[in-house]
């Protein structure tokens, strides 16, 4: 359109307009014209121009000379000089160059058929300048100036021909200028459309390194990506794939290029998957899905994906990203989000999150409100300060001043306000969190008022419990010393009597004395045992490791000693040791020993036995004799201090020997069990620690 | 065995028990001169000559002491601790007779400076063994110092 508005202006204001154009781009470096085409555009005008001015320059001087009507040649380069200013118009750059050529030669046979005459030089002249009219298209520019010169030259010496005249040598020279001036702005336009080719070859040659550079960079890219890239034509096989994508699903690349998109996909079914490649276009769709692999497994994938037409055919372009770990600790993160709530809900301590700064509680958890007696809807949104929780200002500042220090306090005893109006006793902790994106305080409280009453109890019997002691410790004393004085008297004065008196007494006074001497000896016997149980009760243990066989020995020995008309046999085993207090595993091995000893005293080849079995890695120790035995009907009471299952007659004893036993065993730790029979020897069994 | 005429001092409060030792020390013929002092204080009292004993002879020191542990006034103890602090009594035997065999008892005897410690059974027969002993030993095998 606007190119046909400019055409508008008259001839002379476009030749003008033209000559000018080609006069600025002659005078100017050809980079700055703005456009190629339109420099060669002023190019050609220009050289059009030029080249009709000086036609009608030249008809002008032939008509002056000779009074010819060299009107027709004139009129018929004109013609086709307009028609080729049309081509021009018209885009036809090559055509329009042809015909400027053409036109100054075409009239000139056309003149000499019309005029029948022919001046010898003009003919020759344009016949000779046809080659130079072609040189500018064989020759470049500076060959084209160096042939210009020497018709320029050759023009001159016809001056010195014979019969030319000034006026033939003006029109010759005129000519060769214009030939000239046309053969150096052509071969100039020519050079510099050269020079724009192969700017433009270089250019495009650049271009075609960058966009292979390109595309290695993108192979690189797509080849190197973590994620599995797949593109899909519209029936969803694999159109093109990375390894990446092949990896993803255990396949080869070979194979995955077989696929398609059903082969792979498992949550969605084919429909809809038909659906969605149907629809997807360049805005792209982004989702998550499941994958299933070769081998059957299932994993998470996040798709991106854009559909696009390429050459008619629509391709789906997919960004496969494998996010099971990102699931898993999504997951991983919910589970302990869910954990930390279920927590902090269900703790059977009181639990709140309030804020780092003006310590308004944001949560508070169900132990909280029982402990402190304030609701939920209460609590939250208040600070602690408004709740008057803290009894103590004091504390109140010791405990936030710990806080402040090392950010976190650790059971930290403080008294708390109720709402109820009590004041009970807890221990606070408190850890900075971050909650809702704020900065928070979880503290952590334990009512610890039961406890502390339960052990100011637990002090005061404890306080009782050594009183009670000391008290015993006294009785023991007491009986230790007082109860044995009397008996020392009745024992002592009966003997007196039967000494002093023996004839004032008859036989049954005197036995009536020895049955109180013997009744008060006993008596005696009795208060030694349950001093000496009492005092097994007491007593520190002194561990250290002890020789058991060797302290049966030793037993045995003295056994012999005081009855050295008893013939026992007494099998010990060799090596037996213990962890223990050694005054107590005595005490032990000479209650059973000496049981043991006293029980077979009415048994044909008496035989006491002391060795040791194995439970498991434990030993078992047992003293093992052949003696009276027990009814094992009463082997439960064998044990209970003054309890005995033999007459007093049949085998003395104070019934408290196998009571200080057990005591002794459980002192280490250990456990004690009998075996026995009546007449058919007793086993008593016992482990220590 | 030997009669000799040197003091025995019982320290007692038990009459029957005093009585029990004398007929003890007279069944194994120990013929000493036996004075009883019925309590700690009592005790002494004789040994230092003052009191109701300023009469005595301070040089007539018993030749042995048979300390009873649980006394009126001032315990056996004690009574010992003053004897041994004392350089006129330092090294007087003195033999601890009790009915206790409580074990600290027996420690806190032989660390406050008891030479022996004797615990007095109830059967009277082996108490008169005990005595027997103990005067055979301390009045007659053992070797005093001065």
């Amino acid at each position: 359109m606007t190119a046909r508005k400019a055409s508008k202006p008259n001839l002379i204001t476009r030749a003008l307009r033209a000559i000018r154009a080609g006069l600025i781009w002659m005078s100017q470096p050809a980079a700055s014209l703005a456009s190629p085409e339109k420099r060669r555009r002023g190019q050609i005008l220009a050289a059009y121009f030029i080249f009709i001015f000086f036609s009608i320059l030249l008809g002008f001087i032939a008509v002056y000379r000779t009074g010819d009507p060299t009107w027709i040649p004139m009129a018929g380069a004109s013609f086709l000089l307009l028609v080729g200013y049309l081509a021009i118009r018209l885009g036809h750059y090559h055509t329009a160059l042809v015909l400027a050529l053409v036109a100054p030669i075409i009239p000139a046979p056309a003149q000499i058929i019309l005029s029948q005459q022919m001046t010898n030089v003009e003919a020759s002249l344009m016949w000779v300048a046809l080659p130079l009219l072609i040189s500018p298209f064989l020759l470049n520019l500076r060959q084209s100036v160096f042939v210009a010169l020497a018709y320029f030259t050759a023009a001159a010496l016809l001056i010195t021909v014979p019969g030319v005249s000034f006026i033939n040598l003006a029109e010759v020279l005129a000519f060769i200028v214009t030939i000239t001036f046309f053969t150096i702005v052509i071969s100039a336009a020519r050079r510099n459309d050269q020079k724009e080719i192969e700017t433009q070859l270089q250019e495009l040659k650049e271009k075609d390194a960058a966009l292979a550079d390109e595309a290695v960079r993108r192979r690189i890219l797509i080849e190197q990506s973590s994620d599995g890239i797949v593109v899909l034509d519209q029936d969803g096989r694999v159109y093109e794939a990375n390894q990446r994508f092949a990896d993803m699903l255990g396949y080869s690349l070979e194979e995955a290029r077989q696929l398609s998109v059903w082969d792979w996909e498992f949550l969605y079914p084919r429909e809809q998957v038909v659906e969605m490649i149907r629809t997807v276009d360049e805005s792209g769709d982004h989702f998550e899905t499941k994958h299933r692999r070769k081998d059957g497994s299932i994993y998470d994938v996040e798709i991106s994906t854009n559909g696009a037409e390429f050459a008619g055919q629509k391709l789906i372009f997919c960004v496969c990203r494998d996010i099971t770990e990102r699931k898993k600790a999504d997951e991983a993160l919910k589970e302990s989000e869910d954990n930390f709530s279920k927590a902090f809900r269900s703790s059977p301590n009181a639990m709140c999150i309030s804020t780092l700064e003006g310590g308004v509680l944001l949560e508070v958890n169900d132990s909280f409100t029982r402990d402190t007696g304030w609701t939920r809807q209460e609590a939250i949104d208040h600070s602690s300060l408004e709740l008057g929780l803290w009894a103590d200002s004091e504390e109140r500042e010791r405990i936030l001043g710990k806080i402040r220090q090392d950010s976190r306090v650790m059971n930290e005893e403080y008294r708390c306000h109720i709402k109820s109006g009590e004041i009970r006793t807890q221990l606070f902790s408190a850890e900075p969190i971050s909650f809702a994106g704020k900065d928070c305080i979880l503290a952590v409280t334990v009512d610890i008022t039961e406890r502390k009453r339960a052990e100011e109890e637990l002090r005061k019997s404890g306080a009782h419990l050594e009183a009670a002691n000391k008290e015993l410790e006294a009785f023991s004393y007491s009986v230790s010393h007082d109860l044995r004085s009397p008996l020392r008297s009745i024992d002592g004065f009966s003997q007196a009597l039967l000494e002093d008196y023996p004839d004032k007494l008859d036989e049954t006074g005197r036995d009536y004395l020895n049955r109180l001497r013997h009744a008060s000896q006993k008596m005696g016997e009795l208060i030694d045992g349950i001093l000496k149980l009492s005092r097994l009760t007491r007593g520190e243990l002194h561990q250290e490791t002890v020789n058991l066989s060797g302290l049966a020995l030793e037993i045995t020995e003295r056994l012999h000693e005081e009855q050295s008309k008893r013939e026992v046999e007494f099998v010990i085993a060799k090596g037996l040791t213990a962890h223990g207090d050694t005054q107590m595993l005595r005490a032990l091995l000479e209650n059973l020993l000496g049981n043991a000893w006293k029980f077979t005293g009415k048994t044909d080849h008496p035989r006491i036995e002391f060795g040791q079995n194995r439970d498991g890695d434990r030993p078992v120790f047992f003293v093992r004799d052949n003696g009276a035995g027990f009814d094992p009907a009463y082997t439960d009471k064998l044990f209970n201090a003054f309890q005995r299952l033999h007459s007093e007659t049949e085998f003395p004893g104070t019934g408290i020997g196998l009571a200080t036993v057990q005591r002794i065993v459980n002192r280490h730790g250990g456990t004690i069990r009998a075996e026995g029979e009546v007449n058919k020897g007793a086993t008593f069994y016992f482990t220590l620690n | 065995m030997v009669v000799r005429n040197e003091i025995i001092l019982l320290v007692e409060d038990n009459p029957d028990d005093v009585e029990l030792t004398r007929r003890a020390l007279q069944k194994n013929k120990i013929a000493n001169h036996l004075d009883v002092a019925g309590d700690g204080a009592e005790a002494l009292d004789y040994l230092f000559c003052q009191g109701a004993y300023a009469d005595r002879d301070p040089h007539n020191l018993p030749k042995l002491i048979l300390l009873d542990l649980k006394l009126p006034k001032l315990g056996g103890l004690q009574v010992l601790k003053r004897l041994r602090a004392d350089e006129r009594t330092k090294l007087i035997p003195v033999v601890i007779l009790t009915s206790s065999r409580e074990e600290h008892d027996l420690i806190s005897s032989y660390k406050s400076g008891a030479n022996s410690y004797v615990r007095k059974p109830v059967d009277f027969n082996k108490f008169v063994e005990a005595v027997h002993n103990i005067g055979l030993y301390w009045l007659l095998i053992n070797e005093p110092p001065v």
